[in-house]
């Protein structure tokens, strides 16, 4: 139960705090866009290297995730959280760059951790593989579910698509992996 | 069917969880240069703010409600135009006549009016099968006659240039050469580098001394002496054009001028 109150007592912060900047960042005002910035450059940053696989590529599509955002934040209307709606820029804006890659080398940085056992990282290796080699919007996803620990709620906001269609699009997107996963082992 | 979970998904969803990256740490410094580019980004690609808005919409509605003005306030036809005190109309010379295109005239009462039946559609067509039939009357074939071509006759030797227009002409050319090489001289003389020369004149019997900047000292020391023929220290500007072989003088006096002498 505290854990409980503790998660809403710090939700009420953030939304307080959100609600102090998110007024002058539309208009524009350069420390609220910094407070926005502040406060959610770490997820996109996370959201866009496990989407891209590089950290300059993650940068980059960070940097123009914030941009539009920036622009597009007098637009904003509050139907969804910050959080869902910046991290649907920075999902488009990724797969925008993913459809331009042609090399195919999209997760060449994500390395096991060195504390992994042998097997651990063969697994590993194998997973990411498969996650590479499924469709953009299968991907995105599982990302979104199982590595950034969204909601089916929250993974319909970003996605734009709802309940029922996230469930399915989730279902779909492991039957793929398992598909790949196996060809990868 | 969907929603049933199989039986291998918890296992998948393990491995999915397992495999999760840890981006790289992002540095501080890093972060606020991404910012920073994103703010100038945003800031160069931002629509035109409130205060133009308010500028534009202002002198749109200005010009407008100022051409609605104008249009109400000049009726054609009813003599001079009225002009409301304070207007910027008031500016304008006033209208004595009525424009010519705007009297109304009126057909003399002895001639007849004639009213023209307007029709909205033009008179129907009979259908063909109504119609008579015209036969066309076959026109016979001619006969084609190839004409004989008569044999070229070979065109005459020109004429020297005697005629009037023809001297015009090159006279024209000759004068438009000549302009075309004073606008080059002119941009040369605007493009020459201007010297500064500080020059002082041989004084009681001294040599001359110059400073020159730049310049051969043969023209400045020439350019002192123009400048300056009584001893008096000046500063000459000096201007050396590539096509002139003495420079231009052009000189400042230091001193006042009653103090210089006659």
């Amino acid at each position: 139960m505290e854990n409980v109150f503790a998660a809403e007592s710090r939700y009420c912060v953030e939304r307080s705090a959100e609600e102090a900047w998110l007024e002058p960042a539309r208009h524009g005002q350069p420390w609220a866009l910094e407070q926005f910035y502040r406060g959610y450059h770490e997820q996109v940053y996370a959201l866009c290297f496990r989407l891209l696989g590089r950290a300059d590529d993650a940068q980059d599509a960070m940097q123009t995730a914030f941009m539009r955002a920036f622009r597009e934040l007098p637009r904003f209307r509050g139907q969804s959280s910050v959080k869902t709606w910046i991290y649907r820029i920075a999902l488009n804006e990724s797969l925008g760059m993913l459809r331009k890659r042609r090399d195919g080398a999209e997760l060449d940085e994500c390395q096991a951790s060195t504390s992994d056992t042998g097997a651990a990282v063969v697994e590993q290796v194998a997973v990411r593989s498969a996650l590479a080699r499924l469709k953009a919007d299968h991907r995105a996803v599982l990302v979104l579910r199982f590595w950034e620990g969204l909601s089916y709620e929250e993974i319909g906001e970003v996605l734009g698509i709802s309940l029922a269609a996230t469930k399915m699009r989730l279902s779909r997107a492991r039957d793929e992996f398992r598909r790949r996963y196996q060809e990868a082992r | 069917m969907f929603g049933e979970r199989h039986p291998v998904d918890d296992e998948l969803d393990r491995l999915l969880r397992s495999a999760c990256p840890d981006p790289p740490d992002l540095d501080p410094e890093e972060a606020d240069a991404i910012f920073r580019s994103a703010l100038r980004q945003y800031r160069r690609s931002r629509p035109a703010g409130a205060g133009w808005r308010f500028f534009a919409w202002g002198a749109a509605a200005s010009i407008a409600l100022g051409a609605a003005t104008a249009t109400a306030l000049v009726q054609p036809g009813t003599g001079p135009a009225r002009v409301v005190p304070g207007d910027a109309a008031a500016r304008a010379p006033e209208v004595t006549e009525p424009p010519k295109q705007l009297v109304k005239r009126t057909p003399p009462a002895e001639l007849p009016v004639v009213r023209k039946s307007i029709r909205a559609t033009p008179p129907r067509r009979k259908p063909a099968s109504a119609r008579p039939r015209v036969r066309k009357p076959v026109r016979p074939k001619r006969a084609v006659v190839l004409a004989q071509s008569e044999p070229i006759a070979p065109e005459p030797p020109r004429q020297p240039v005697t005629d009037s227009r023809d001297l015009l002409l090159a006279k024209a050319d000759l004068e438009l050469a000549r302009r075309v090489e004073e606008v080059r001289r002119e941009q040369a003389l605007a493009l020459a580098p201007r010297l500064l020369v500080t020059a002082v004149p041989p004084g009681d019997g001294g040599e001359s001394e110059t400073a020159v900047h730049g310049c051969d000292p043969q023209y400045a020391r020439a350019a002192a002496l123009q400048a300056d023929p009584l001893g008096g220290v000046t500063r000459t500007e000096v201007t050396v054009t590539p096509d002139r072989p003495e420079p231009e003088v052009n000189r400042v006096a230091l001193r006042p001028w009653w103090s210089m002498g006659w």
